[in-house]
């Protein structure tokens, strides 16, 4: 299994297919994210938050190739995106769309913490892609509920 | 037919229902000992963490307390690592023997220096947390019980710590 990074990842047996699923489930989520993220950008107008856009887009589009590079190297057909994502409530406004963004990482958040159950039975480069992951979606997470928020920024237990 | 005197006849007699009363009595049974082993101890890095988080928690409560400006920004998050106290305390469950002293303080608590009660000594510590649980979840031991559970607390613990210190710098 290759990791975003390049290296190679051999999950057990009896955990491989418990992480496949929960490389699938990420990629889904990068999928929506990075779609999202372009109809998200329209709605906002602060230079810096329309700047994260495209930095957090540009990441989600990078880490959505290498986990289909992954997938198919360990023979896996990597879950397709759909035509189109809805959001889960109308974007009027900038709040609105940073309500989206927010529940997009968190999105992210969830499925590399799933991963991080699945790599439980080995230690190596899949565990780190998953802590990795985990920690940097937690990041992109803090910035939008800083913003909604801001008197609670963070969560205890990001992914759950 | 042969003699023998009533003093041997008394005294095999005697011999003889000794040895029943002693094997109607149970004496000869093979008897099983069961001996108490000591319920299982929670493993040491768990514990060790455990002190990391009870260092920091008290260094939040005595910044809140010192820096009265600065409470709003801090208490949120001294909120979250009492949850981690909570969350690790419940992994340590799983382990018997932590129920036999479960308020000791952990292996170690005394012998690192406490958090200093500043915004930047917060943000160290929290740094310096975030890359000990970071390190405990990549190397926990596959074999060790509760991995599948404990795995994922930790990284999440870690990833939480990580935006403590984009919020505190």
């Amino acid at each position: 299994m290759t990791s975003p990074s390049g290296s190679t990842a051999s999950p057990n047996t009896a955990g491989a297919s418990a992480a496949i699923t929960a490389l699938q489930s990420i990629l889904a989520a990068q999928h929506a994210a990075y779609f999202a993220y372009s109809m998200i950008g329209v709605r906002l107008t602060d230079p810096t938050q329309v700047s994260r856009i495209r930095d957090l887009q540009a990441e989600h589009r990078a880490t959505r190739d290498d986990l289909m590079t992954q997938l198919s190297s360990v023979g896996a057909a990597p879950v397709a995106a759909q035509p189109s994502y809805t959001p889960p409530e109308k974007l009027t406004d900038a709040v609105a769309a940073q309500r989206w963004a927010l529940a997009l990482e968190e999105a992210c958040s969830a499925g590399y913490r799933f991963l991080l159950v699945a790599a439980a039975t080995e230690i190596g480069t899949l565990r780190k892609q998953a802590l990795t992951g985990l920690s940097g979606s937690a990041q992109a997470a803090r910035y939008w509920r800083a913003l909604l928020t801001p008197a609670t920024p963070t969560v205890p237990f990001p992914g759950i | 037919m042969v003699e023998i005197s009533r003093r041997t006849l008394l005294s095999r007699t005697v011999l003889v229902a000794a040895a029943a009363a002693g094997t109607g009595l149970g004496v000869t049974r093979t008897v099983h000992h069961r001996v108490a082993l000591p319920p299982t101890p929670p493993p040491q890095r768990l514990t060790a963490l455990l002190s990391t988080q009870v260092r920091l928690l008290t260094g939040y409560q005595r910044a809140v307390t010192a820096l009265p400006d600065q409470a709003a920004r801090l208490d949120p998050l001294r909120g979250d690592v009492a949850a981690h106290g909570d969350a690790l305390r419940g992994l340590l469950e799983n382990y018997p023997g932590w129920r036999l002293n479960p308020t000791l303080p952990p292996a170690g608590a005394s012998s690192a220096p406490a958090v200093v009660a500043t915004v930047a000594g917060l943000t160290g510590a929290s740094k310096a947390a975030a890359a000990a649980f970071s390190a405990a979840c990549l190397t926990w031991p596959v074999t060790e019980q509760h991995a599948s559970q404990i795995v994922p607390m930790l990284g999440s613990i870690s990833a939480c710590l990580d935006t403590h210190g984009q919020v505190l710098s």
